[in-house]
C-alpha cells in the first residue's frame, strides 16, 4: 500500500499516470492530410468578408400547430437577439444535451408560460420571469414568488408572505433545472451526453425518462424538450404523466421585453400576527394573535429536533394518531429527502388555534421546519373539517410559522402569520 | 493569452488566411488532444479526434460569431468528435482508462488505480484533471479552453483532486487524508 508523504504526491502521481510527452503540433502535416478542409478555408479569401458578417437568411418554417409556430417565432427572434447564425450551425445529430444546458446557462433573461392539460382542458398554471439570477413567478390566482438568488419568498394573492426558504439558485441551479425539478441538469453525466431522439429541419427533441430514484418518478412518464436547432435554446418542455394523457407544457419565450430591476424586488413582508419564545420539548405556548379577524390565539409546541446523519433519519419522523400511517410515512420520506439534501437541524411543530368565539381548532402535527424558513400550512376544526365547527360556520385557518434561533440553547422564537381563508377563495 | 489577438487570428482565418488558422492549430492542438483523451482514454484515438476537430473547425469557422469564444467553440467540436468515435467503437460512454491501460504493457498498480480514479470522475471534472496533468496546462489556459473563470478552474481542480484522493483512500490505496478535510 502506498503512503502519502507530502501534499505534492497526488500531483506527481497524476502527472505520471496520465501525463504525456508533448507532441509538437505539425500543421504542415495536418494540411497535407486535410486538403478539402484547407480548400474550404482558403476559398473564403476569394469570396471576401466571412460569412458570419453577412446578414443571415431566415428559412421558411412550415408548421401545423399554432403553438409550434409561436415556439418557432420565439426561436427566430431569439436568434436575432442573440446573434445566432442560421446558415450552417452545429451538426444537429451530434448536439448532446450538455451543450444545450451550457447554452441555457448563458441566457440572462427568459419568460416562461406554464400550462396544464387535464382532460379536455388546457389552463394556465403560472408565468415566470428569470433575469440575471433572479426569478419572479406569478401564479394563476395572483400569488407571487420572488427568488433573489439568496432567499425565496412566497406571497399569497393578498400580499401576505406565506413562505420563506433559501433560494433554489443558491445550489447553482440554472432556471431550466429549476423548471424541470432538477431532472434536466447538466450535472447528470448520462443525460449530458444524450443525443436528440428526433432531429427535424428546425428543432431537436430530447426525451428523458426519470431515473427510478428521482423524486417524482412515480408520477412522471417522461419529459420531452424541444430545442431550437440553431439557437440550442429550449422552446418548450412537455412533462407527461404516467397512465394518463395529461401533461404539463412549459413554453420558453426569450424575446419579451426584459422586466425592469424593480419588478424582481419582493414587497415588504407583512409583520407577524404574533410571536413567542418556545422551548424545545417543553410545554405548549399560547401566542396572542393580532390583526387577523376571527383568530384569537395560536397554540404551539416545538419538539423532535433532529440533526443526526441523514442515513439514520427516523422513518417515522412524522407520525400522527389521526392520520393514515402510510400517509405519514410518505411525508416522513419527503422530509428525509429534503434533510439529506439541505441538512439540519430540523424540528417538528404542533400548531392549533382558538377562534374569537373560543373554539379550538384541530392540531396540525405534521409540520417539519428548519430555522428561518417558513411554509404555508392549514388546519380546520377539531372534528377535522373546515365547515363542521360547533356553530356550523366555515373556517379554514391558514398559517405560516417561522422559527428563529435565540442565544439560548433549545430556546427559539416562533413568529406566526395566520388568517382565515374565505370559502369562495 | 491575448484575446484580442486571438479574435484577430480567428477573423483572419474566417477570411481565408490559412497561416492564421495554422497559428490557432498550434495554439490549441495539445489542448484538444488532452480533451479528447479525457473522453476516449486512448492517446492514438485522442490524436485522431484532435485532427478531425480542426478539420471540422476549418470548414465551419464561418459560422462562429463570438470570435473571442473560439477555444470553447473548438472544445465543443472536439467533444462531439470524441463522442462520434466512441459511438463508432460501440461505446456508449467514456472508455475505461484501466481497460485501455490493460491492453498496454503498463501494469503498475498505482498508475492503474489513479487512472481508474480519474475515470470515475464526472466528465467535467475529468476534463479539468486531464487538461491539467496530461500536458500541464496552466489554470489560465484551462480557463480559456473550458470557458470558465480561472477561479472556477482552481476550485473545481481542488474538488476533483479531493474526489480522487477519497476514491484512492476508499480503495485502500492511500493511508493519508490528502485534502479531504
Amino acid at each position: 500500500m502506498e503512503r502519502l508523504e507530502d501534499k505534492n504526491w497526488l500531483d506527481e502521481a497524476l502527472t505520471e499516470a496520465i501525463g504525456s510527452e508533448e507532441k509538437k503540433p505539425n500543421f504542415e502535416k495536418w494540411k497535407q492530410e486535410h486538403p478539402e478542409a484547407v480548400e474550404m478555408l482558403t476559398s473564403r479569401a476569394e469570396k471576401g468578408p466571412s460569412m458570419s458578417t453577412r446578414p443571415f437568411s431566415i428559412r421558411r418554417i412550415i408548421m401545423k400547430s399554432p403553438i409550434t409556430k409561436i415556439a418557432a417565432a420565439a426561436v427566430l427572434i431569439t436568434a436575432v437577439l442573440l446573434g445566432v447564425k442560421f446558415a450552417g450551425g452545429p451538426d444537429a445529430a451530434n448536439v448532446a444535451w450538455g451543450e444545450v444546458t451550457s447554452r441555457v446557462a448563458q441566457v440572462d433573461y427568459v419568460h416562461v408560460y406554464w400550462l396544464k392539460s387535464r382532460g379536455d382542458t388546457l389552463f394556465r398554471q403560472f408565468e415566470a420571469w428569470y433575469a440575471h439570477g433572479k426569478l419572479v413567478r406569478r401564479g394563476d390566482k395572483g400569488g407571487m414568488t420572488y427568488d433573489d438568488g439568496q432567499t425565496q419568498q412566497t406571497f399569497d394573492e393578498q400580499g401576505r408572505r406565506v413562505g420563506k426558504k433559501p433560494s433554489l439558485f443558491a445550489e447553482g441551479k440554472t432556471f431550466f433545472e429549476l423548471f424541470s425539478a432538477g431532472l434536466l441538469s447538466d450535472k447528470n453525466e448520462q443525460l449530458s451526453q444524450q443525443m436528440p431522439t428526433n432531429v427535424g429541419d428546425d428543432f431537436l427533441i430530447y426525451e428523458v425518462d426519470p431515473p427510478p430514484d428521482w423524486n417524482g418518478s412515480e408520477w412522471i412518464e417522461n419529459i420531452s424538450v424541444t430545442v431550437g436547432k440553431n439557437s440550442l435554446l429550449p422552446v418548450q418542455m412537455k412533462i407527461f404523466e404516467k397512465d394518463s394523457d395529461d401533461y404539463d407544457l412549459a413554453m420558453f419565450d426569450y424575446e419579451a421585453a426584459e422586466k425592469p430591476p424593480e419588478f424582481f424586488e419582493p414587497p415588504m413582508a407583512t409583520s407577524a400576527n404574533g410571536e413567542s419564545e418556545v422551548v424545545l420539548d417543553g410545554e405548549e405556548v399560547v401566542i396572542n394573535i393580532e390583526g387577523s379577524p376571527g383568530i384569537k390565539q395560536a397554540i404551539v409546541r416545538l419538539h423532535a429536533k433532529y440533526d443526526g446523519p441523514a442515513d439514520q433519519f427516523p422513518l417515522d419522523y412524522i407520525h400522527s394518531n389521526g392520520l393514515d400511517p402510510n400517509f405519514c410515512r410518505a411525508v416522513s420520506e419527503g422530509v428525509r429527502k429534503k434533510y439529506e439534501k439541505k441538512g439540519g437541524p430540523i424540528f417538528r411543530l404542533q400548531v392549533s388555534f382558538v377562534t374569537d368565539e373560543g373554539y379550538r381548532s384541530g392540531t396540525n402535527d405534521i409540520i417539519a421546519t428548519r430555522l428561518n424558513e417558513a411554509g404555508q400550512c392549514g388546519v380546520g376544526s377539531s372534528a377535522g373539517g373546515v365547515d363542521d365547527w360547533p356553530d356550523g360556520k366555515y373556517r379554514n385557518i391558514k398559517f405560516s410559522p417561522l422559527l428563529k434561533p435565540t442565544e439560548r440553547e433549545d430556546t427559539y422564537i416562533v413568529e406566526m402569520r395566520c388568517w382565515l381563508r374565505p370559502k369562495d377563495d | 493569452m491575448n484575446s484580442n489577438s486571438e479574435a484577430q487570428l480567428v477573423e483572419a482565418a474566417q477570411n481565408g488566411h490559412l497561416e492564421s488558422f495554422g497559428a490557432l492549430y498550434e495554439r490549441y492542438h495539445s489542448a484538444m488532444v488532452a480533451l479528447a483523451y479525457s473522453m476516449l482514454g486512448d492517446r492514438d484515438l485522442a490524436d485522431d479526434a484532435a485532427q478531425e476537430t480542426f478539420a471540422i473547425a476549418c470548414q465551419k469557422l464561418g459560422t462562429l460569431r463570438r470570435r473571442d469564444k473560439f477555444a470553447g467553440w473548438l472544445a465543443s467540436i472536439c467533444r462531439n468528435t470524441a463522442r462520434s468515435i466512441l459511438r463508432s467503437k460501440g461505446k456508449s460512454s467514456t472508455v475505461n482508462f484501466q481497460e485501455r491501460v490493460g491492453n498496454q504493457t503498463d501494469t503498475d498498480h498505482s498508475r492503474d488505480a489513479i487512472r481508474e480514479a480519474v475515470f470515475k470522475l464526472k466528465s467535467s471534472d475529468r476534463e479539468l484533471i486531464v487538461l491539467r496533468y496530461y500536458n500541464g496546462f496552466s489554470q489560465a489556459q484551462i480557463s480559456n479552453v473550458l470557458d470558465i473563470s480561472p477561479q472556477a478552474v482552481n476550485g473545481r481542480l481542488v474538488r476533483a483532486k479531493r474526489k480522487i484522493a477519497k476514491y484512492l483512500k476508499r480503495n485502500g490505496f492511500m493511508g493519508d487524508d490528502y485534502g479531504t478535510a
